[in-house]
């Protein structure tokens, strides 16, 4: 039997990085490998639950109750050597309420990005500290051009993208530390429960994770998903700003 | 608002869906008769639909709550799908005690439709395989538990409760141990429907039987077809493999003249002279248990208005003289199918007090819903069946009159009793409110 294989789940409640494990468990069962995760979240009651149902499919758990938008590295000190990390976590922004509402502002962007930006460094000195690792953060559309009807969460998000731009730029010469910005189109997720999902874009998280694992196999830095998203935000992005700004996009 | 179809397409439910992420966050409306319970729509009619104006959509209450893999016994969300137990299960060396012809069905809706399989004649329906459920109903917020011991009569009349009972929220299963993922299977053909009773009594040992029946066929021919018996396979060391995912998927509605009876009579024809027909060897268990999975949505080749199924189970005596009249008249309307299945059914042994199905012979039709003969046709399958004391299925029925369920399901009214009264499904009201 070879290694295990060790992964850190930042938001171990979230639908697509839940997938990914189950995705990481089917590899681990073809190559006889044991999967240990970490799911790293808030509320204990939901993480129990998804922890008691990776436990009965073969994958080792641990939990670590915590919130993930104050940053504390604890779980880097606990000697387990991360093949994965996952990060996940995130809020969906009330953009309305973010423009009148300071505390809520710098709330969301505390969640969305700057302890994302901890998140990441503490992972890369993790990664450097063992020679290898993948990092996988959730990006989103939303990143690709400021819309009004969203601009302070695709900051956010647009920042880290940028952020995961440069780690990959630093590591470029360093074989075996890969970072992956995922930009998911509309997924069918707990956080976006509220919205009536009609329509061909929606995506399962099955299908993201499906994406995921085939772009870290391929040492990808950035990827869209599903695939034709890469053709709407390139036409999104190109839109002239004197047509784009009619929209209430 | 939102619209939910279930798998035939003649059936619908617009309204609010609610689809929970956790069971804790699960709230149940407490108002009279307003609410059901949906999960795959794998169903056919309108069994699972709200007579109200409030489902709640079960799909995302899919994990494990615990797995015994030493004694094969297992606890999940009600919104779990058998295939997923499947696929953690028989690399561990157990298998589905019973399961229909589709793997995408849940384990709250094989619980509330006590649905059967192959095995039937050895086994029984689900229920019988059901050790504990918890049930949530409008009054509480606690999750009663429900066993042969506790809350019996609540358990009894929620296996094959239609989801009328309660919310499912979880079920606890006795899965059985096999040694591989393959099945030993043999096809025969039959040239008619004597030969399809002999054969029955002869496979009587083998765990899996059924047949598929040319409908189209008639005089000397009639209930011609091909008989499929199977038995676990013994070889060791095959239970890792798993199936291709083949994953076809029909993009669009077929138009409804793709299947006309030419159509058909062309495909049984070849279907019945294939080389897999006197098949004999060894299957994997997704193909041989699920072979329209391979193509999802095989309900669009009934174009966009869907299609009927008319399955009904007839008491062993007289079943040859029921199944022959049954087979006369759907042959004389022409209105058939290629999917036309044939099975002897044994005792039921389920606990559940309103199950489908009896010691007797099923039979199961696709009708194509393109023409007002079958409001004919089924009128007069009704008759036979209800002079032989036959009854249907309700998992597949949109047309039951209300008088045909209750004298065939004598049950009824205590399960009218136990209803949650916050619950009313389409089908339900059809049945017991209209005379």
């Amino acid at each position: 039997m070879t290694k295990n294989l060790n992964l850190l789940v930042l938001g171990g409640t979230s639908a697509i990085a839940l997938s990914i494990v189950k995705k990481r468990l089917d590899d681990c069962v073809k190559y006889d490998r044991n999967l240990s995760v970490t799911l790293v979240g808030r509320d204990k009651g939901k993480l129990e639950v998804e922890s008691q149902h990776l436990q009965s499919i073969g994958v080792i758990t641990t939990m670590e109750i915590s919130d993930l938008s104050g940053f504390s590295d604890d779980v880097f000190k606990s000697g387990i050597q991360y093949d994965d990390v996952v990060i996940a976590y995130g809020s969906l922004t009330d953009q309305e309420r973010a423009e009148g509402d300071r505390e809520y502002r710098e709330y969301q962007i505390q969640t969305n990005f700057r302890s994302t930006v901890e998140w990441m460094e503490a992972s890369v000195q993790h990664f450097l500290s063992h020679g290898k690792g993948n990092m996988i953060v959730l990006g989103s559309v939303a990143g690709d051009r400021g819309r009004l009807s969203n601009y302070i969460y695709g900051t956010c998000k647009g920042a880290v993208e940028i952020y995961a731009q440069g780690l990959s730029h630093r590591f470029a010469n360093k074989k075996g530390i890969n970072i992956l910005l995922v930009k998911p189109g509309f997924v069918d997720t707990p956080m976006t429960a509220n919205i009536d999902k009609k329509g061909l874009l929606w995506a399962q998280p099955d299908k993201i994770a499906h994406d995921v694992i085939c772009a870290i196999n391929k040492n990808k830095r950035m990827i869209y998903t599903p695939w034709f998203w890469r053709w709407i935000m390139l036409i999104i992005r190109n839109v002239p700003a004197f047509i784009f700004e009619k929209t209430k996009l | 608002m939102t619209t939910l179809k279930p798998w035939a397409g003649v059936a619908e439910y617009t309204g609010t869906v609610n689809r929970p992420d956790y069971l804790s966050e699960l709230s149940i409306p407490t108002l009279e008769k307003s609410l059901a319970f949906f999960g795959q729509g794998r169903s056919y009619g309108d069994v699972a639909l709200s007579a109200g104006k409030h489902c709640i959509v079960t799909q995302k209450l899919n994990r494990f709550i615990s797995t015994d893999w030493e004694h094969g016994i297992i606890r999940a969300e009600s919104g779990m799908m058998l295939g997923e137990i499947l696929k953690y299960a028989v690399p561990r060396g157990w298998f589905l005690p019973v399961t229909p012809g589709t793997k995408f069905v849940t384990l709250g809706g094989a619980v509330a439709n006590d649905i059967h399989g192959k095995n039937h004649h050895q086994t029984g329906s689900f229920g019988n395989f059901v050790r504990t459920i918890g049930l949530r109903r409008s009054d509480s917020e606690d999750v009663l538990t429900l066993s042969r011991a506790e809350n019996a009569e609540l358990f009894e009349y929620t296996i094959s409760g239609l989801g009328l009972t309660g919310f499912i929220a979880w079920v606890e299963i006795e899965l059985k141990p096999v040694c591989s993922s393959y099945f030993d299977v043999e096809n025969i053909r039959f040239s008619n429907l004597n030969e399809f009773f002999e054969l029955s009594k002869l496979s009587e040992d083998f765990p899996y039987t059924v047949a598929w029946v040319d409908c189209f066929a008639k005089g000397n021919a009639l209930g011609r077809g091909i008989f499929t018996r199977a038995r676990h396979s013994q070889e060791d060391g095959t239970l890792a493999q798993l199936a291709s995912d083949s994953k076809l998927t029909l993009p669009i509605n077929f138009p409804s003249y793709a299947m006309s009876r030419m159509n058909i009579k062309a495909f049984n024809k070849v279907y019945m002279n294939r080389p897999g027909a006197t098949f004999k060897g060894k299957q994997h268990f997704g193909k041989f248990l699920y072979p329209l999975d391979g193509f999802l949505n095989w309900n669009k080749l009934y174009g966009k208005r869907g299609f009927y199924q008319y399955q009904t189970i007839v008491p062993m005596e007289n079943a040859r003289e029921t199944i022959s009249e049954l087979l006369k008249a759907i042959e004389a309307s022409s209105l058939g199918s290629f999917l036309a299945v044939l099975k002897i059914h044994g005792d039921e042994t389920s606990p559940g007090k309103n199950s489908f199905p009896f010691a007797g012979a099923s039979l199961a039709l696709d009708f194509p819903n393109v023409n007002r003969k079958i409001a004919r046709l089924f009128a007069e399958l009704d008759q036979i069946v209800e002079k032989c004391g036959g009854r249907l299925y309700p998992a597949k029925d949109f047309h039951m009159s209300s008088s045909a369920f209750k004298n065939s399901y004598p049950n009824w009214k205590t399960l009218e009793e136990l209803r949650d009264p916050a619950i009313q499904t389409k089908f339900w009201k059809r049945v017991t409110e209209q005379s």
